[in-house]
């Protein structure tokens, strides 16, 4: 597509939104359940509730390849960081690919990240708490692994999760074994796994976004066939094509 | 309907545009401020460029085109009635030559480089009418 001249919307692009840690909160009104997909990204979570007398939980989760459902009620709040992909081993180092759909609460949480106690002082300032989750000293590192695998990284999202491992390792010069170590070190699921997501995510965009019928969805996104697509949106998503939920994650998840 | 672009996706913008600049004599007409798309001059069917970021904005998946790897299964063509200057040009320019010109049986002559992408250029000479 063409870009017209004088449309001058400052575009951010999926790179750029990936590559920011995303500070996210959100206050239910209601009660309700929402389903959190995976996208082989880790999150740091607080949660807590707007009347004082419920205690605050820290969370972290490891890289999710599994949906989960989120149950919540009036008052219950979050406030979060999603880490960039490969960014996971500022906080899990190399227990990374351990905590691949792992979810600790709680104490368990501040062991992998103490500074975590620091925000549960601040406690209801959700203006000072998304300062504080923005700018924890852990996060601020990268890691070789994470700067070498960001084409890689790139290239699968562009290519919607079809290209093949020998040319992932042919971009950064070295064995498909070398580069399934690295991968799965830095972002804690291997590159076949982050490439499936990115599939899936596409093929989910095309039915949601873009009007296409499943049998089309499932061609482009490069499925064999609609059963293909139907068993990958099983396994990432828990639901058929054929009833996508509306509220797939917890609104503005993605920041403001 | 009639064919209006020719949208290469590539990683780099500005540098393809200044390459096309260089490398085959064409001039740029027209830069988005987000450098994600930009137009060469070329009369009424557009060359242009977009970054490969934009495929995924626009939803689309795609192989970007590499230096390393076989190129994509198309390839633009230039037209010059010099073709050993316009050869001579884009390789002393920074495409990687694949095909020195020769001159084919029906009379025209006909190179092939790839360019900083990777992509199959041609520069070949315009084919005559048969009468002349």
């Amino acid at each position: 597509m063409p870009f017209p001249a004088g449309y001058s919307e400052a575009i951010k692009t999926p790179e750029q939104s990936r590559n920011i840690e995303s500070v996210w909160s959100y206050v239910a009104e209601q009660t309700g359940t929402s389903t959190i997909l995976p996208d082989g990204r880790c999150d740091v979570i607080l949660r807590y509730n707007t009347r004082p007398e419920k205690p605050a939980c820290p969370i972290l989760t490891g890289p999710a390849t599994k949906p989960y459902q989120v149950v919540f009620e009036p008052g219950d709040a979050w406030v979060g960081v999603r880490l960039r992909p490969g960014h996971g081993q500022a906080i899990w180092a190399k227990g990374l690919p351990g905590a691949r759909n792992q979810v600790m609460r709680g104490p368990a949480a501040l062991k992998w990240l103490p500074e975590l106690k620091v925000a549960l002082d601040c406690l209801p300032v959700l203006s000072d708490l998304r300062t504080i989750l923005g700018t924890l000293p852990s996060l601020q590192s990268t890691s070789a692994d994470e700067v070498a695998l960001g084409p890689v990284i790139e290239q699968i999202h562009m290519s919607g999760g079809r290209v093949r491992i020998e040319a992932l390792a042919g971009r950064l010069d070295c064995s498909t074994r070398n580069l399934n170590r690295h991968f799965t070190g830095a972002v804690g699921i291997s590159a076949k796994d982050y490439s499936r997501l990115a599939q899936f995510h596409r093929a989910l965009n095309l039915v949601r976004f873009h009007g296409l019928k499943l049998v089309d969805a499932a061609f482009e996104a490069g499925y064999a066939d609609q059963s293909h697509m139907a068993r990958a949106m099983k396994t990432f998503g828990g639901f058929p094509p054929s009833r996508i939920p509306e509220d797939l994650s917890l609104p503005n998840l993605f920041g403001e | 309907m009639k064919l209006g672009y020719t949208i290469i996706y590539v990683a780099d913008v500005p540098a393809t545009v200044a390459f096309y600049e260089a490398a085959f004599g064409l001039t740029c007409r027209f830069v988005h401020d987000s450098n994600l798309y930009a137009e060469m001059e070329t009369g009424e069917t557009v060359l242009a460029f977009a970054g490969e970021q934009a495929a995924e904005m626009l939803g689309l998946a795609i192989v970007p085109n590499t230096k390393g790897s076989v190129p994509a299964g198309w390839e633009i063509c230039f037209v010059t009635p010099d073709v050993e200057a316009g050869f001579e040009k884009a390789t002393s320019n920074g495409c990687t030559p694949v095909s020195s010109p020769a001159e084919k049986p029906w009379g025209q002559t006909v190179s092939y480089v790839r360019d900083l992408n990777g992509c199959l250029v041609e520069i070949s000479s315009p084919i005559l009418p048969k009468d002349k």
